[in-house]
C-alpha cells in the first residue's frame, strides 16, 4: 500500500521528532551527570583543604604545646629548682644557729617541705619533658617510661627494644616517644588489658613500632564516634614526621599500632 | 523487516520486564523504599503486556487496555515521585490532588473524547509530558545534593535516567497514534515507530533493572 506524500510528511516529521526528543533527554541526562561530577569533585576538595586546614592547626598546637613543655620543664629545673636548693643550704646554715629544741623542729619540718617540694618539681618537669629522652635517646626514655606503668600496674608489660647505635632525629625521638606514652596511656585507662606488647627497632635507615594490647578493642570506624583527641594527636604526630602508620583496632579484639619511618 | 524488528523487541521487552518483576518481588525487603516503589509500575505492565498479548492473539481489540495502562502509569509513577521529592504532608496533599485529578481528565477523556476502542493520545501526552516534568524536576531537585556514590542515589537518577529517555522518546509516538489511524496510514508503514517504542521499552527496562540491582550488589554507605 503506498502512503501519500502528505502521510509520508507527517511520519518524517513524527520521526525527527522522536530523534530530536530522543537527544535533547540525552543532552539533559548527560549535562546534569557531567555537571554534578564536576560539583562534586569540587566540594571534595573544598573538603579536603577543610581538612589540610584543621590538620595544620593540629599540628600547630603540638608544636607549641611541645614548646611550652619544654620551656616549663627547663624553668621548674634551671629556676625553681636551683632556688630550691639554694634554701636548702640556707636553713643547713640557719639550723646551726638554732639552739632551742622548738627551733630545730621547726628547722626539720623545713627541710621536709623543701625536700618533697624539689621531688615534686623534679617530678613534673620529668613528665613534661623526660631529661632521659635528650640525655640518653627514645630506647632508655621508653624503657623508662614502661617501667613506670609496670611498677604502678599489674598489666602485664613486655617491650623489645633494639637499636643500631645510630643518632636519631630529636623530633622523630620526641614523637614516637609521645606516641607510645599516648597508647600506655590509652590502653591504662579505657581497654582493661591484661596483657601489653610494645617492640621497637631502630636500624640504619628506619624505625619500626609495633604496639598490641588484647584489651576490648574499639571500632575506629564506627559511625557517628568522635576520634579521641588522643588518637587524632597520634595521627597528626605521625604525619609530623612522615611516618607511616596503621591502627587496627575492633570491638572485642584488642588494639595493635604499627608505625615506620624511613629515612636515606 | 520492521514487523519482525518490532515483534522481536517486544519479545526480549517481556523478558527484561518477567526478569525485573521477580526482581523486585523476590528482594522486596532488601531493596530501598524509593527504588522498589516501581513494583507497580512494573506490575501494572507485566499485567497489561500479558493481556493484550493474549487478547491479540484471540483477535480482539485490545486498545482499551492503553487507557486503563494509562491511568496506571499516572498513578504508579505518582507514588514513585511523591517518595523520590520526600514530600511533606502538605505538599504531598498538592501533589496526590494534581494526581487525582488529572487520573479523573484521564477517565473522562475516555469516556467522552476517545472512545476505549482507539488510542488515547490526548490522555498519553498529558501523562507523558508529566512524568517528563517529574524526571526533569527529579535532576533539578538533585543537582547538588545527591552523592552519586552511593547505591540509593544512583539508582534513583537511573529510574529517572529511563522515565526521561523513554517517555521522551516516545512523546511524538503516541502523540500521534490517534492521527495517523485517522488520516488512514497503514500499519505496515507504522511500523518503523513501533519499533522504535519496543526499542526505547527495552532499554528502559533494562535501565529499571540496573537500577533494581545496584543496591542489591553495593551495601549503602552512610
Amino acid at each position: 500500500m503506498d502512503t501519500t506524500p502528505a502521510q509520508t510528511e507527517i511520519l518524517t516529521t513524527i520521526f525527527i521528532g522522536v530523534f530530536l526528543m530522543l537527544l535533547l533527554a540525552l543532552a539533559f541526562v548527560l549535562f546534569f551527570y557531567f555537571s554534578q561530577r564536576k560539583f562534586q569533585a569540587q566540594q571534595l576538595l573544598a573538603q579536603e583543604l577543610e581538612i589540610e586546614h584543621r590538620e595544620q592547626l593540629l599540628l600547630a598546637s603540638i608544636k607549641t604545646q611541645e614548646d611550652e613543655r619544654q620551656r616549663l620543664a627547663r624553668e621548674l629545673h634551671d629556676e625553681v629548682g636551683s632556688k630550691l636548693n639554694v634554701i636548702n643550704l640556707g636553713l643547713h646554715q640557719l639550723k646551726k644557729q638554732g639552739t632551742t629544741p622548738e627551733a630545730r623542729q621547726s628547722f626539720q619540718d623545713l627541710f621536709g617541705l623543701v625536700r618533697t617540694t624539689t621531688e615534686t618539681t623534679r617530678r613534673i618537669a620529668h613528665d613534661l619533658l623526660p631529661p632521659t629522652l635528650e640525655k640518653f635517646g627514645l630506647l632508655m626514655a621508653l624503657e623508662e617510661l614502661c617501667d613506670q606503668y609496670r611498677q604502678s600496674s599489674p598489666v602485664m608489660l613486655e617491650y623489645e627494644f633494639s637499636e643500631s647505635g645510630i643518632q636519631l632525629d630529636p623530633l622523630v625521638a620526641l614523637n614516637f616517644f609521645r606516641v607510645v606514652q599516648e597508647l600506655l596511656s590509652n590502653t591504662y585507662k579505657y581497654s582493661q588489658a591484661t596483657t601489653v606488647k610494645i617492640s621497637l627497632a631502630i636500624k640504619p635507615h628506619s624505625l619500626a613500632l609495633f604496639y598490641q594490647d588484647n584489651g576490648i578493642g574499639f571500632d575506629p570506624n564506627a559511625r557517628g564516634q568522635q576520634k579521641g583527641m588522643g588518637l587524632k594527636n597520634i595521627e597528626s604526630r605521625m604525619r609530623t614526621i612522615q611516618a607511616d602508620y596503621q591502627l587496627d583496632s575492633t570491638p572485642g579484639n584488642g588494639t595493635v599500632f604499627t608505625a615506620q619511618k624511613t629515612w636515606s | 523487516m520492521y514487523q519482525d524488528l518490532a515483534l522481536l523487541f517486544g519479545k526480549v521487552y517481556l523478558v527484561i520486564l518477567v526478569v525485573n518483576v521477580i526482581l523486585v518481588l523476590l528482594l522486596y525487603r532488601r531493596l530501598p523504599a524509593k527504588v522498589r516503589s516501581v513494583h507497580f509500575f512494573l506490575l501494572g505492565s507485566l499485567a497489561t503486556d500479558l493481556a493484550s498479548r493474549w487478547l491479540f492473539y484471540q483477535g480482539e481489540n485490545n486498545l482499551f487496555l492503553l487507557h486503563i495502562y494509562t491511568l496506571w502509569e499516572l498513578l504508579a509513577w505518582g507514588w514513585f515521585f511523591n517518595l523520590v521529592f520526600g514530600h511533606t504532608s502538605k505538599t504531598q496533599q498538592f501533589f496526590f490532588g494534581g494526581v487525582g485529578v488529572m487520573g479523573i481528565l484521564l477517565v473522562l477523556n475516555s469516556v467522552f473524547l476517545e472512545p476505549l476502542t482507539g488510542f488515547n493520545s490526548n490522555a498519553k501526552t498529558l501523562v507523558q509530558v508529566l512524568l517528563i516534568g517529574f524526571a526533569i524536576r527529579y535532576f533539578f531537585l538533585a543537582f547538588g545534593k545527591i552523592d552519586l556514590t552511593q547505591a540509593v542515589a544512583q539508582a534513583v537518577t537511573f529510574i529517572n535516567f529511563a522515565v526521561l529517555l523513554y517517555y521522551s522518546g516516545t512523546l511524538f509516538i503516541f502523540m500521534f497514534s490517534r492521527l495517523l489511524r485517522e488520516y488512514g496510514v497503514a500499519s505496515v508503514q507504522q511500523h518503523g515507530l513501533w519499533v522504535i517504542n519496543a526499542l526505547l521499552l527495552v532499554v528502559f527496562h533494562l535501565l529499571i533493572f540496573i537500577s533494581l540491582w545496584i543496591p542489591l550488589r553495593r551495601r549503602p554507605k552512610y
